[in-house]
C-alpha cells in the first residue's frame, strides 16, 4: 500500500508540476495565434486603427524612452540605498529600512498612478512645462516602482562578496568609501547590472502606475515633456473596444512586450549565473 | 579633496538618499491616509454604493476581491506546491526540471496586461465564462502562480536534510517523509508565500478589470462580475467627481497591504528562527 | 495546521461551487436578479453611463429587473454585442457603417461641450478655429486672442462616441461649391425626348451649374493628449489653465466640483446666462461648491447634439426589452430630460433600426 501511495504521489506531484508548461504554452499559444497575423503590420509608424493603420513604433519610443528615464532616475538612488542597507546603516536602521522597501514594493500600481497624477503632473506642468502629462512623469513614478527590485537584489549582490575583499582594502589603508567605490561595487557589477535589468523588466511591464500620467497621445514624442503613450497603455486603453484587425494588432504589441521582457529577464539570469559559475 | 572630505561627502550623500526614500514612501503613504482615513466609516465599509460609485461605500468591492483571492489562491495553491515540492525533493537536475523551472520563471515575466488580454480572450470569450469573478480568479491564479512555486521551493530546500535522512533512516517512504517530516518544518515559508502572493492579488488593477469587469452590484455567484477595491479605485480616480471615496478605498487598500506586510514579515521572521534552531 | 488551512480553503471555494450551480449560470447575464429575472447587463458609452444608471435605479425601484451598467466606451459598447458580452450596448455617436446593421433605438439626445479653463477669458470659437485647435494648425491662445500660452489639446479615445460625435459635427469639413458643366444642346430635330434642344447654331452649349459638397474628414492630431472619460478630461481641464476638451454636456455643470467653463460655439452658447440662487453668474471662477449649483436652461440652438443611442443583440431578453421599454416611456424620457438630455424625436424614432412594440 505505502509503494502504491508512493508512486501515486509522485505522479500526481509531476502533474502538477507540469501546470506552469502548460499554462506558459497556452498563454504563448493564444497570444501567438492571434497576433502573428498582425506582427508585420505593426512596424509602421503611425498608430490609427480607424483608418487602418497600426504601426506602433512611437508606442515603442513611448516604451524606451519612459523606462530609461525611470532607471536613469531610479538606478543611482537604488545602488546609494543598496549600499546604505549593505555597508552604512547601523542595525536598528536596517531592521527599519527592509520593511520600508517592502513596503514600497507592495503598493499598488494604481496608488502610484494616483499620486503621480495629483503631484508630479502639476510639478512638471508649473515648472518645467508642457502639459505635465509627460514622459517624465511617467520616468518619476516608473523609478520608485523599479527601486525595490534594484535596491534588494543589489544588496544581496554586495552582501555576498567574500569578506576578505573588503577587509583585504581596508587593510591597506583605503577609506571605508574608497573600498566601497573601487572594490565592492565592481565586485557586485554582474549582479547589480542584473538587479537593474530587472527593474528594467519590471517597469516595461507597467501599465496602471503610468496610464494615468503619461497623456497618451499617439505621437512620437519629441521632447521628454510631450506626452506618449507605451505599449502597455496601448493596449490598456485599446482593449475593450478593439475588434477584428485592431485586436489582432493589440496582440501582436503582446508578443512584443513579451519578447522584450524575455530577452532582458535572461540576460539578467545569464549575468547572475556567470557569477555563481565564477 | 582628499580622501577622507570624499568619504565625507559620499556617506553624507548616500544617507540623504535614503532618508529621502523614507522619506518618498511617507508622503505617498500619508497622502493617501490624509484624506483617505478620515473617509472610511462603519458605514463605508458595510454599505452597497451607487450613483456610479459616487456614494454609499464599498462592501461589494472588499466581498469581490475577498471572493477572487479566495479562489485564485485555491486554485494556484495546490498546483504552485506540487511543482515545488516536485522540483525540490523528486528531481536531482536534467532537463525536465528545467524546463518546468524555465516554464515558471517565464510565467513570471509577463506582463499583468498581457495576462489581462489572455484572460479575456480565454476565459470571458471562448470559454465563455463572461466578466466574472471566476475569470478574474483564474487569471490571477497563473499571475502567482511563479512566487508560491519560488517561495515554496525555498522553504522546502530549507529544511535540513537531516530531517530527510533521520525520516528515511526509520524506514519511511518518500511520500512520508514529505509529509511527515519536511512539510511541517517548510509550512512556514509556504505560508510566507502564499501571503504575498495575496498581497500581489488584491493589488492587481488591469488584469482583473478586463476578465472581472466593473459591476457595482454584490456579486451573488462565481459567475458575477464585480469589481475588487483597486479596480474601484482605478475607476473613481480618474473619473474624477467622487475623490473622498477614492481616497477612502486606497487607504484601506494601503493599510490591507501593510497589515499583510507585517504578518509575512513575523512568520518570516519565526520562519527564520526556527530554522536557526534546527540547524543547531 | 496547514491540513486546516487547506481544508478551510477547500470548503469555500465548494461553497462558491455549490453557489454558482444553483444560479443560471453562463453567458453575459450571469447571476440571477432574485424574483424580478436576470440580471441585464449593460456596457458602453461612458456618457450614457450615468443617464443610464438613473434609469436602471428607477425601473428597479418600480419592480423591474435589476440591470448592471458598465463603461468602457461606445466602441465596446458595439463590440459587447458583437460579443455576446453584454445584453444592451451603450452609444454616444450616430452608429455608422456595418454598425448600422444591429438592432437600435435612439433613446435621447445629449450635447457636447467645448470646455476650457474658468480662467480663460475666451468666451468662443468658430468651428473651424476648433478644428484648427485640433489639427495643431493654432497652437497659442494668443493666437485666438487670449493670453499666450501654448494650448493643450485633450481628447477622447478613438472608441469613444464622444469623440466620434465630435469628429462629426466638428472635424468633418464641408465645402460647398458649384461646378459647371458644359451640356450640349442638341438641334431639335434630332432631340424626341430631351427637355432642351434649340436650332439656334449659337446655343450649341448651356452651362449648368451644379452644387457639390466635398466632405473632408480631418484627423486629430496625434500629438493630442487622451484620456478615457468624460470626467478624466473634466478633471484634467479644470485643473489646467491652458486646457482645452470636449465632454458630455450634462458633465459640464457638476455641483460641488471645481468648474470649468464651457465655449460658445460658433457663436451660439449651450446654455442660457444663468443666475443661482445666490446671484452669482454661471461659470464665475471664484465660486465653486454645492451653494453656486444655478439653475439652467439649455439653448435649442446650440448645433453640437448627438443621440444616445442602445443598441441589442439578435434575441434580447424579456428584461432587456422590458428596460428598453421604460426607458422610451414619457415616464423614462421625463426622467432623462429631468437631467439634461432631450427628449427623443419624431426623426429620432424614424432613424431607429428595429420597432420597440409595447410589452
Amino acid at each position: 500500500m505505502a509503494k502504491f501511495k508512493e508512486k501515486l504521489s509522485g505522479r500526481i506531484f509531476f502533474t502538477l508540476a507540469l501546470t506552469s508548461i502548460t499554462a506558459l504554452a497556452i498563454i504563448t499559444l493564444f497570444i501567438f495565434r492571434e497576433g502573428v497575423p498582425m506582427l508585420g503590420s505593426v512596424l509602421g509608424s503611425t498608430w490609427a486603427p480607424s483608418r487602418g493603420e497600426f504601426g506602433i513604433i512611437p508606442m515603442v519610443a513611448g516604451t524606451v524612452s519612459v523606462t530609461l528615464g525611470a532607471a536613469l532616475i531610479g538606478v543611482p538612488i537604488g545602488i546609494c540605498c543598496a549600499i546604505f542597507m549593505a555597508e552604512l546603516a547601523p542595525e536598528r536602521m536596517r531592521n527599519m529600512f527592509r520593511p520600508a522597501i517592502q513596503l514600497l514594493a507592495g503598493i499598488p500600481s494604481v496608488v502610484y498612478g494616483f499620486w503621480g497624477m495629483m503631484f508630479v503632473v502639476p510639478f512638471i506642468r508649473n515648472y518645467l512645462g508642457g502639459p505635465g502629462l509627460s514622459i517624465v512623469a511617467g520616468s518619476v513614478v516608473l523609478s520608485l516602482m523599479m527601486l525595490p527590485t534594484i535596491i534588494s537584489i543589489s544588496e544581496v549582490s554586495v552582501l555576498a562578496l567574500p569578506r576578505t575583499y573588503k577587509e583585504g582594502a581596508l587593510a591597506l589603508g583605503m577609506t571605508h568609501w574608497q573600498t566601497i567605490r573601487s572594490v565592492q561595487l565592481p565586485a557586485a557589477k554582474s549582479g547589480i547590472v542584473a538587479a537593474v535589468i530587472l527593474g528594467m523588466g519590471r517597469a516595461v511591464g507597467e501599465t496602471m502606475a503610468v496610464i494615468m500620467v503619461l497623456g497618451n497621445a499617439v505621437a512620437f514624442p519629441t521632447s521628454v515633456l510631450d506626452p506618449v503613450r507605451t505599449l502597455t497603455t496601448n493596449i490598456g486603453i485599446e482593449m475593450g473596444y478593439a475588434t477584428g484587425e485592431h485586436r489582432q494588432a493589440l496582440f501582436a504589441t503582446g508578443i512584443v512586450l513579451f519578447v522584450i521582457i524575455m530577452a532582458l529577464n535572461i540576460t539578467a539570469q545569464n549575468l547572475t549565473r556567470k557569477k555563481i559559475k565564477k | 579633496m582628499n580622501a577622507r572630505t570624499s568619504e565625507k561627502v559620499a556617506k553624507g550623500i548616500i544617507w540623504g538618499v535614503a532618508v529621502a526614500i523614507i522619506g518618498a514612501l511617507i508622503s505617498i503613504m500619508g497622502f493617501i491616509l490624509i484624506r483617505g482615513l478620515p473617509a472610511i466609516n462603519l458605514e463605508f465599509l458595510t454599505q452597497a454604493s451607487y450613483d456610479m460609485g459616487r456614494g454609499g461605500g464599498i462592501f461589494p468591492s472588499i466581498v469581490g476581491t475577498i471572493a477572487i483571492t479566495l479562489l485564485a489562491v485555491s486554485v494556484a495553491l495546490p498546483f504552485g506546491i506540487g511543482t515545488a515540492f516536485y522540483l525540490a525533493e523528486y528531481t536531482k537536475g536534467g532537463i525536465i526540471p528545467r524546463i518546468i523551472r524555465f516554464g515558471a520563471e517565464s510565467l513570471a515575466g509577463i506582463p499583468s496586461i498581457v495576462y489581462g488580454l489572455f484572460g479575456f480572450i480565454f476565459f470571458v470569450d471562448i470559454l465563455n465564462l463572461g466578466w466574472s469573478i471566476l475569470a478574474g480568479g483564474l487569471t490571477v491564479a497563473i499571475m502567482m502562480l511563479p512566487m508560491i512555486i519560488r517561495t515554496s521551493e525555498e522553504a522546502i530546500l530549507a529544511v535540513p536534510k537531516i530531517y530527510r535522512e533521520a525520516s528515511f533512516s526509520l524506514g519511511a517512504t518518500k511520500w512520508q517523509t514529505i509529509r511527515c517530516a519536511v512539510t511541517p518544518s517548510a509550512v512556514r515559508g509556504i505560508a510566507n508565500g502564499i501571503i504575498l502572493s495575496i498581497g500581489r492579488c488584491i493589488a492587481e488593477t488591469a488584469a482583473v478589470m478586463l476578465t472581472a469587469g466593473s459591476a457595482l452590484r454584490m456579486a451573488d455567484s462565481v459567475f458575477s462580475s464585480t469589481r475588487t477595491m483597486a479596480v474601484h479605485f482605478y475607476l473613481l480616480a480618474t473619473e474624477g467627481t467622487a475623490m473622498d471615496n477614492a481616497y477612502g478605498t486606497a487607504a484601506i487598500l494601503i493599510i490591507l497591504i501593510f497589515l499583510i506586510n507585517v504578518v509575512a514579515n513575523s512568520a518570516v521572521n519565526r520562519f527564520v528562527a526556527k530554522k536557526n534552531k534546527g540547524a543547531k | 495546521m496547514k491540513r486546516k488551512v487547506f481544508a478551510l480553503l477547500l470548503s469555500c471555494a465548494l461553497l462558491f461551487g455549490v453557489t454558482a450551480c444553483s444560479d443560471d449560470a453562463g453567458g453575459s447575464s450571469g447571476g440571477s436578479g432574485g424574483s424580478a429575472g436576470r440580471i441585464v447587463v449593460m456596457a458602453g458609452s461612458t456618457s450614457v453611463q450615468p443617464f443610464a444608471e438613473v434609469l436602471a435605479a428607477e425601473h428597479e425601484r418600480g419592480g423591474g429587473s435589476l440591470v448592471d451598467v458598465h463603461g468602457g466606451g461606445s466602441g465596446q459598447g458595439i463590440a459587447s454585442i458583437r460579443n455576446g458580452n453584454a445584453d444592451i450596448g451603450m452609444s454616444s455617436r450616430a452608429l455608422r457603417g456595418d454598425e448600422l446593421e444591429l438592432s437600435f433605438v435612439t433613446i435621447a439626445r445629449d450635447g457636447l461641450a467645448l470646455i476650457v479653463h474658468p480662467s480663460n477669458p475666451i468666451a468662443g470659437l468658430s468651428i473651424e478655429d476648433i478644428r484648427a485647435i485640433y489639427k495643431r494648425e493654432i497652437t497659442d491662445w494668443g493666437e485666438l486672442g487670449g493670453t499666450p500660452g501654448n494650448i493643450h489639446v485633450v481628447t477622447r479615445e478613438e472608441g469613444s462616441g464622444t469623440r466620434g460625435a465630435f469628429e462629426e459635427m466638428v472635424m468633418r469639413e464641408t465645402q460647398r461649391s458649384t461646378v459647371k458643366h458644359d451640356v450640349p444642346v442638341p438641334p431639335c430635330e434630332d432631340c424626341e425626348l430631351c427637355n432642351t434642344c434649340s436650332n439656334s447654331e449659337n446655343e450649341r452649349t448651356i452651362v449648368f451649374e451644379r452644387e457639390v459638397s466635398t466632405i473632408t474628414d480631418h484627423p486629430i492630431h496625434a500629438r493630442t493628449i487622451v484620456l478615457n472619460t468624460n470626467g478624466a478630461i473634466r478633471q484634467f481641464v479644470a485643473g489646467n489653465p491652458n486646457a482645452i476638451g470636449y465632454i458630455s454636456l450634462g458633465t459640464v455643470v457638476i455641483c460641488g466640483l471645481s468648474p470649468v467653463k464651457q465655449l460658445g460655439v460658433g457663436g451660439v452658447s449651450p446654455f442660457f446666462r444663468a443666475v443661482s440662487e445666490r446671484g452669482i453668474e454661471l461659470f464665475d471662477e471664484s465660486c465653486s461648491g454645492s451653494e453656486c449649483c444655478p439653475a439652467y436652461e439649455f439653448n435649442p440652438a446650440y448645433s453640437l447634439s448627438r443621440p444616445f443611442v442602445f443598441i441589442v443583440g439578435e434575441e434580447p431578453t424579456p428584461e432587456a426589452l422590458a428596460f428598453i421599454g421604460y426607458v422610451l416611456s414619457d415616464t423614462g424620457q421625463n426622467l432623462l430630460e429631468s437631467h439634461g438630455l432631450i427628449k427623443r424625436s419624431e426623426r429620432d424614432a424614424r432613424g431607429d433600426s428595429f420597432v420597440w412594440e409595447g410589452v
